[in-house]
C-alpha cells in the first residue's frame, strides 16, 4: 500500500474549540485498525506533538511510541474490520490522547502487559477502560502528557 | 515505512543481522521471519544490529525475546548492537538490558561470545 493510500484514508478533522478548554483544540483521526496503518498514527502524532512548544525532542518520542503501543493493541482481526478513532485534545499544561476501537484490549492477552507497560512508563496518566465483550462501552486507552516546566 | 534485514557470516559460529527502518507491529514479522529462519539454519550465535533502527516496540522486543528463548534451548545467545537512546530507553523501561547484552560496535559484541 502506498503512503497516499495510507493518508487518504486517514480521516482527519479539526473541530471547534471546546468552551472552557484554554487552548481548546482537538484534532479526531479515524484509521483503519490494520498494521500498515500504525505509521501513519507515528507520523500524526510526530506532527502535532512537535507542533506543541513545551514538548521536547523526547517527549515528543514517547508519544509516538506510547500511541503506537495502543493502536497496536486495538487491532482488529481479518475477518471483522473496524477503526480506531484516535482523538488528541490539548489543554494548557498538557495534551490528552484517547483511542476507542469495538476491539478489546484484552484480545492480545499475550502483548498487552509489555505494551501497558510501555505505555505507563512514557506518559504521565494512563487510563483504560475495558469491561469486555459483554458490556455495551466501548474500550479505550486515555493517555496523557503533561508539559515540561521549562519551554525549550 | 519498511525495514531492510540482511545477515551476514562472522567466523564459523556467529552470524550477524543488520536492521534498519522502524520495527512496528506491521513490520516485525519480516524480522521474525530471518531471525527464525537463521536459527532453523543452526545459527544460534547472533548479533543483531540496531544501529540503522529508527523505532522499535513491543513487537519488535516480542520477536527478540522469542528468538532469544530458541537460541537459549541450544545454548547459543544474541548480543545486540544499539547506541541510539530512544531505542536504548526501551530496552530500559522493559528490563531486556538485563536480558540481552547491549553494546556500542560489532566489535565487542563478537568478544562477549567468547
Amino acid at each position: 500500500m502506498s503512503s497516499e493510500q495510507g493518508y487518504d484514508a486517514a480521516r482527519r478533522e479539526v473541530v471547534a474549540p471546546r468552551s472552557g478548554t484554554p487552548q481548546g483544540e482537538i484534532v479526531t483521526l479515524s484509521l483503519p485498525a490494520r498494521p500498515e496503518y500504525v505509521s501513519v498514527l507515528r507520523l500524526a502524532m510526530s506532527a502535532i506533538a512537535s507542533r506543541i512548544s513545551e514538548f521536547t525532542y523526547e517527549d515528543t518520542e514517547d508519544i509516538k511510541l506510547a500511541v503506537s503501543e495502543g493502536f497496536s493493541l486495538l487491532l482488529a482481526s481479518r475477518r471483522q474490520p473496524s477503526n480506531v478513532a484516535v482523538e488528541c485534545a490539548l489543554d494548557a499544561r498538557s495534551l490528552r490522547i484517547s483511542l476507542r476501537s469495538p476491539r478489546s484490549l484484552l484480545a492480545c492477552r499475550n502483548r498487552a502487559p509489555l505494551a501497558l507497560q510501555i505505555i505507563e512508563a512514557l506518559m504521565d496518566e494512563v487510563a483504560v477502560s475495558d469491561k469486555g465483550r459483554e458490556s455495551p462501552q466501548t474500550p479505550s486507552l486515555v493517555m496523557v502528557k503533561h508539559f515540561h516546566k521549562e519551554k525549550t | 515505512m519498511d525495514i531492510k534485514v540482511s545477515s551476514r557470516p562472522l567466523g564459523e559460529q556467529i552470524h550477524t543481522v543488520a536492521v534498519t527502518g522502524e520495527i512496528d507491529v506491521y513490520t516485525s514479522p519480516k524480522l521474525k521471519e530471518h531471525i527464525t529462519e537463521l536459527i532453523e539454519k543452526g545459527h544460534y550465535n547472533l548479533v543483531i544490529n540496531l544501529e540503522g533502527v529508527r523505532y522499535i516496540d513491543s513487537t519488535g522486543l516480542g520477536v527478540l525475546i522469542g528468538a532469544l528463548k530458541k537460541v537459549r534451548d541450544h545454548n547459543g545467545s544474541i548480543n545486540l548492537i544499539c547506541t541510539n537512546p530512544q531505542i536504548k530507553k526501551i530496552f530500559n523501561i522493559t528490563g531486556l538490558v538485563k536480558i540481552f547484552g547491549i553494546f556500542k560496535a560489532e566489535e565487542e559484541a563478537v568478544k562477549a561470545f567468547v
